[in-house]
């Protein structure tokens, strides 16, 4: 079971942490976060990376027997993004449509379900795409972490760039955080979700994973980990003995929700030689998956996550507000 | 090819406007009828209503439905037939040649003709009425972009600058100021054309024409029976009519509509760009007036800046265009302009045209319309050549 | 992708599908025809991909428009790269450096909400490194 293609969509526009202090009257800052432009949103992002997903594959889009996409920010209550890639790639008809969101640990959810898919024989390929753009509340904390992008990975039971080891998962009724319908994200006390729920949820799957596959935690080189806070990452990763391993682009745009996991797996999978291990481990509301990945074979998807990174306009405060729609109209 | 021909059948007998301008004390129907009665009112022998055939209503945007009625409650002439035309800025013109066809073929031995526009009473203008739920249909392109896109395009490729290209504003404005019927009466400078804010780059302000409302009515009759009428009539020569896109090709420094439309016209009239004297052409923005010159074989590609530095388009020179100050100065109301350029051009040619009266003694007149149609990605031209009897 | 005018062209709309006249070239987007423009002939038409890149032929930059855009805007006439040519709005572009000439490629925008729904189609970006 393989990853054969992958691709990524990051916004062009960033805003820096210091500048959205300045415009609250708070000093410091590190670091930037991605912004969609107006006219960019979950649907575009997440079409552009299925669509350089597939080219880096190298597959027809009539090849792809599901798509299955993951949003936390698509916006609508009933709607389709999968339905929506599938348009723009030509991959309609004979294919099973799969929308998952208000997690973000659905990302994983996502690959499980189209894995399944491809060990059943019932499909050959399949893609998996995740798109967020992640609404924050004008002056809040999360403001300062809430990031754009998208990106998708075409999986095959061929070989490919990296190989699926197994996975190891942990379900728990825990919410932690959510957001209502039409308002911004809320949570609880933070150092409750953290160390109640996401540390928590994080071992039971990673001990799952680690026994499945027989691995231990310092056969990876790199760590993946995708939660709606960033920092999330930076902190349960000493828990788990991976400080330094912990591969993540939330200091340049913030988090993608969804994205953000398979965001930093590209990130990481470009830095990575063959037969290196990338350990990907989500959290959200609902529990957490980890799973195991070996490296198969440098291959860079264009444009790259670095070069995507890279290439980066600086907004102001207002124009930022502008962008995201945060002044009407 | 076809047998028959517009030329020496129909006769312009008489002609008249109203003041164009922002003109909220009148109501659609008002500008018809007065436009109607200053045109009876110059017909020099006089006209009974009552002899008044068949109508043609050329707008664009009326205020109440579509259809040729409205110039029968403006008028009175209610009974005849009365058939509304709309084809883009060419609509008062297009109004003008289709009246024509009717009479040369001597359905009818006199018709009216209105053209007639209300802009001012919905606010903003055309650019509220820019296309935005639309994908590849010219979302977004205004009438200034779609013009804009030809000045970018000729400034590239002939190295013509704004500064150039303000020569057209500078010299209808002149113009206009002269024109008692002109909605903008005052004069500018280059400078003024070149720090007017942009509307759309590379096109300011005084590049642009205003939002106008207006009217203007013309009166013809089968030519044998022009000495009714007057002594001193004014014959349709030549018409000619054509649509055109960009994206079946071209650079964008030509608009080939009024190509084949000019060319259809001095074919039927059996003159040469030479031979004309007077013009009214379609400057709903400076540039469209430039590359005008070109299209209507003025100047040859590129070289059409030429005629503004040599003086020769000015009011004093050999080839006075849009002596009116055309629709930069005059206005452009849309189902008027076509109408109201026939009105200025028969004054011209009779030598009745006052403060810009041309001093080349008119034989020959053009008349000249650039539209844009289908949310701003096919053009339509017209043009007339009317001649002095 | 509701209204039935969205709807007729979504295929071409979403993976910028063309009709090529195998007589003149000319290719004829978003609906398919029978006649063609350029030979102004029926004519026959292969279905093909224009392409993702493309070249300016001309261009302005919008500073009036009505609400639902915002200002400036640039605006090109776009030659893609498979004889197609289309109105373009480019984005990730300051309006000095707009040229004609200038190297562009499609990006997958919103372009507006119809009656909250978003309909998507293409912009233009230039052409990175
Ligand atoms: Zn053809």
């Amino acid at each position: 079971m393989s990853v054969v293609g992958y691709g990524a969509a990051i916004p062009r526009k960033r805003i820096s942490l210091a500048e959205i202090n300045r415009a609250w009257g708070r000093a410091g800052g590190r670091g930037e976060r991605a912004v969609a432009a107006s006219d960019e949103d979950v649907v575009t992002l997440s079409v552009t990376a299925a669509r350089r997903a597939l080219a880096h594959a190298k597959i027809p889009p009539t090849e792809l027997g599901a798509i299955y996409a993951c949003s936390v920010s698509l916006g609508y209550g009933e709607h389709t993004l999968a339905g929506s890639v599938a348009l723009a790639l030509g991959a309609e008809g004979p294919v099973t449509l799969c929308d998952l969101g208000l997690s973000t640990r659905s990302v994983t959810s996502a690959i499980q379900c189209c894995v399944d898919a491809i060990r059943s024989g019932r499909i050959v390929y399949g893609l998996v795409v995740a798109g967020d753009v992640l609404p924050a509340k004008p002056g809040s904390e999360s403001e300062l972490s809430s990031g754009a992008g998208a990106a998708a990975l075409v999986l095959g039971s061929g070989p490919g760039v990296a190989e699926l080891e197994g996975f190891g998962s942990h379900a728990e009724g825990f919410i932690g955080r959510y957001r209502p319908e039409g308002d911004f994200p809320q949570m609880d006390d933070e150092r409750f979700v953290f160390q109640q729920g996401v540390a928590v949820h994080v071992a039971h799957a990673l001990r799952r994973l680690l026994e499945r596959t027989g691995l231990k935690t310092d056969a990876f080189a790199r760590a993946v980990f995708g939660a709606p806070e960033p920092r999330w990452g930076a902190r349960v990763a000493p828990k788990l003995g991976l400080s330094e391993r912990v591969f993540t682009l939330s200091g340049e745009i913030g988090s993608a929700g969804c994205a953000m996991l398979l965001l930093d797996l590209i990130g990481a999978l470009e830095q990575s030689q063959p037969n290196e291990k990338i350990l990907v481990i989500s959290w959200g509301p609902g529990g957490s998956d980890a799973l195991a990945l070996t490296v198969r074979e440098r291959s860079l998807s264009l444009p790259t996550v670095a070069e995507q990174v890279a290439h980066k306009e600086l907004i102001t405060y207002p124009e930022y507000l502008r962008a995201m729609r945060l002044l009407g109209g | 090819m076809a047998q028959h021909s517009l030329r020496n059948k129909v006769a312009i007998i008489g002609a008249g406007m109203i003041k164009f301008g922002e003109l909220f004390d009148k109501s659609f129907e008002t500008m018809i009828e007065e436009a109607y009665l200053n045109a009876l009112k110059s017909v020099d022998k006089g006209l009974d209503p009552k002899e008044i055939e068949a109508a043609w209503l050329g707008t664009l945007y009326p205020p109440q439905g579509n259809s040729g009625v409205l110039l029968s409650f403006a008028t009175g002439l209610f009974g005849i037939p009365v058939t509304r035309v709309e084809n883009a800025c060419a609509t008062g013109s297009d109004a003008f040649r289709n009246a024509c066809f009717a009479v040369a073929l001597g359905l009818y031995d006199v018709a009216l003709v209105v053209g007639v526009e209300k802009m001012r009473d919905d606010g903003g203008g055309l650019i509220q009425r820019t296309a935005v739920k639309q994908l590849w249909g010219g979302r977004g392109v205004t009438m200034p972009a779609f013009f804009g896109l030809h000045a970018t395009a000729y400034m590239h490729k002939y190295k013509i600058s704004r500064e150039e290209i303000a020569l057209v504003s500078v010299k209808n404005h002149r113009n206009g100021a002269l024109y008692p019927y002109a909605h903008y009466r005052f004069e500018c400078s280059v400078e003024d054309v070149l720090k007017a804010p942009y509307i759309s780059y590379p096109l300011g302000l005084y590049d642009c024409c205003p939002v106008t409302d207006g009217a203007a009515a013309v009166l013809i009759c089968r030519a044998e029976l022009a000495s009714q009428y007057t002594d001193k009539p004014v014959f349709v020569l030549g018409s000619g009519l054509a649509t055109e896109t960009f994206f079946r090709g071209g650079d964008l420094t030509s608009f080939p509509a009024t190509r084949y439309a000019a060319q259809q016209a001095y074919e039927m009239a059996g003159v040469s760009p030479d031979d004309i004297d007077v013009a009214e052409i379609h400057d709903c923005f400076s540039i469209t007036e430039l590359i005008s010159y070109e299209d209507l074989g003025f100047a040859p590609p590129g070289q059409g800046i030429a005629l503004l530095k040599e003086g020769i388009v000015q009011l004093e020179g050999s080839k006075p265009i849009n002596p009116s100050g055309g629709l930069l100065a005059k206005g452009h109301p849309i189902g008027a302009t076509g109408v109201a350029q026939i009105v200025e051009l028969f004054e011209q040619l009779r030598g009745q045209a006052g403060p810009v009266q041309v001093k080349n003694n008119p034989q020959l007149a053009l008349q000249h319309n650039i539209g844009i149609g289908r949310t701003a990605t096919g053009s339509v031209s017209c043009v007339h050549i009317l001649g002095r009897g | 992708m509701h209204t039935p005018p969205v709807w007729r062209i979504a295929r071409e709309n979403a993976r910028l599908i063309g009709y090529r006249c195998r007589r003149c070239g000319f290719v004829e987007f978003p609906e398919p025809r029978k006649t063609c423009k350029r030979c102004r002939a029926p004519a026959e038409f292969e279905e093909i991909s224009m392409g993702t890149r493309g070249k300016i032929v001309s261009f302005v930059v919008q500073h009036r428009l009505p609400e639902g855009f915002e200002t400036p805007l640039p605006l090109a006439v776009i030659d893609l790269e498979n004889g197609a040519r289309v109105y373009g709005q480019i984005v990730e572009c300051k309006p000095e450096e707009l040229t004609v000439g200038l190297e562009v490629e499609a990006d997958f925008r919103v372009f507006y909400d119809d009656a909250g729904l978003r309909v998507y189609s293409y912009k233009f970006h230039p052409v990175r490194g």
